[in-house]
């Protein structure tokens, strides 16, 4: 049987949220991956990504967030990633992704992020 | 690579099936040219890095524990392109660590980023040292609790482990994590590497 995993999709001060929840892996990064396409071409280029409910990730998941940053960023957007449970953490940290994005502990701190820093250098 | 140096990877690919198993395919290829080239450890994975961020697709990337090892001097030199940190176990000093240097995946990020942010570390190992690398399907492994076997089980399975060839600590780990499981079916692959010093 397949993990589940779901993504809701809200709105703040202009910013995209799209809060996962389960499971994402080989399976259903195509989900996440077809959820950040359809943000990105609706014009919608300031996405935070809440993974307060994120249970587990793997390296296809992960791949998803590298898809689209440089043409989001390209446009003058940017991906902040916020909530990230220390197991999940700690596979971001490995592979390197605290240089490439801004992590931070929840989405009030993302939404201030992009305050401080709309677009972070690719 | 020349002056009997050794060159040891362990490597994985984001995602599954043929794909996966092409680009590393690629990523083999391309190790075997950059170290017959005899670059030194940061330009081995600096030279894959930028092949693989040309052709790939940024979603595609690569992660890879690399050693050199000068087996007359017993120095080995450590990287990690954001690959799992490696075990290393000194016996006379009864001390086990994981070599969590900085380092970016490959394919990732071209060019400078890279660079700059990978980091190589110098080892000077000694008589019953051991150094374990491993893919992230051996951390990862999943018993019926949901629990993960984890670096810390690993390290302490490891620290158990000194009076072993490498051969017999590979299939120590192995059985530990076989008990661990308990009868689950793994859902990762599983590759580990043991290097011992004689």
């Amino acid at each position: 049987m397949a993990n589940p995993f779901s993504i809701a999709r809200s709105s703040q001060d202009g910013i995209t949220i799209l809060a996962l929840e389960g499971y994402l892996d080989a399976h259903t990064a195509p989900q996440f991956e077809k959820a950040v396409q359809e943000e990105f071409e609706a014009g919608r280029i300031r996405l935070i990504v809440d993974c307060s409910k994120l249970t587990y990730i793997s390296s296809a998941g992960l791949g998803v967030f590298m898809i689209f940053v440089e043409e989001i960023r390209e446009a003058g957007g940017d991906i902040k990633i916020c909530g990230l449970a220390p197991k999940v953490y700690q596979v971001f940290e490995i592979l390197g992704f605290p240089s490439l994005f801004d992590i931070v502990d929840d989405i009030p701190a993302a939404v201030k992020k992009y305050e401080e820093t709309p677009v972070r250098e690719s | 690579m020349s002056n009997d140096r050794l060159a040891i990877a362990v490597a994985d690919v984001s995602g599954k099936g043929v794909p996966a198993a092409l680009y590393m395919t690629l990523t083999k290829g391309l190790l075997a040219a950059t170290t017959q080239d005899d670059l030194d450890l940061a330009s081995i994975l600096e030279q894959i890095n930028a092949h693989l961020c040309t052709v790939g697709q940024r979603k595609t990337f690569v992660t890879m524990a690399l050693g050199i090892l000068d087996p007359g001097t017993r120095s080995l030199e450590y990287a990690r392109a954001g690959h799992n940190p490696a075990v290393w176990r000194r016996r006379a000093l009864g001390t086990t660590s994981l070599l969590n240097t900085k380092g970016l995946g490959l394919g990732i990020t071209p060019g400078r980023m890279f660079g700059r942010t990978l980091a190589v570390e110098k080892l000077d190992l000694e008589t019953g040292d051991t150094l374990v690398f491993y893919s992230d399907g051996l951390t990862e492994a999943m018993n019926v609790e949901l629990e993960q076997f984890g670096e810390e089980r690993l390290m302490e399975v490891v620290g158990r482990l000194d009076g072993l060839t490498a051969a017999g600590a590979r299939d120590a780990i192995l059985d530990e994590v076989g008990r661990f499981l308990d009868g689950v079916r793994p859902q990762d692959d599983l590759t580990l590497v043991v290097l011992r010093v004689d």
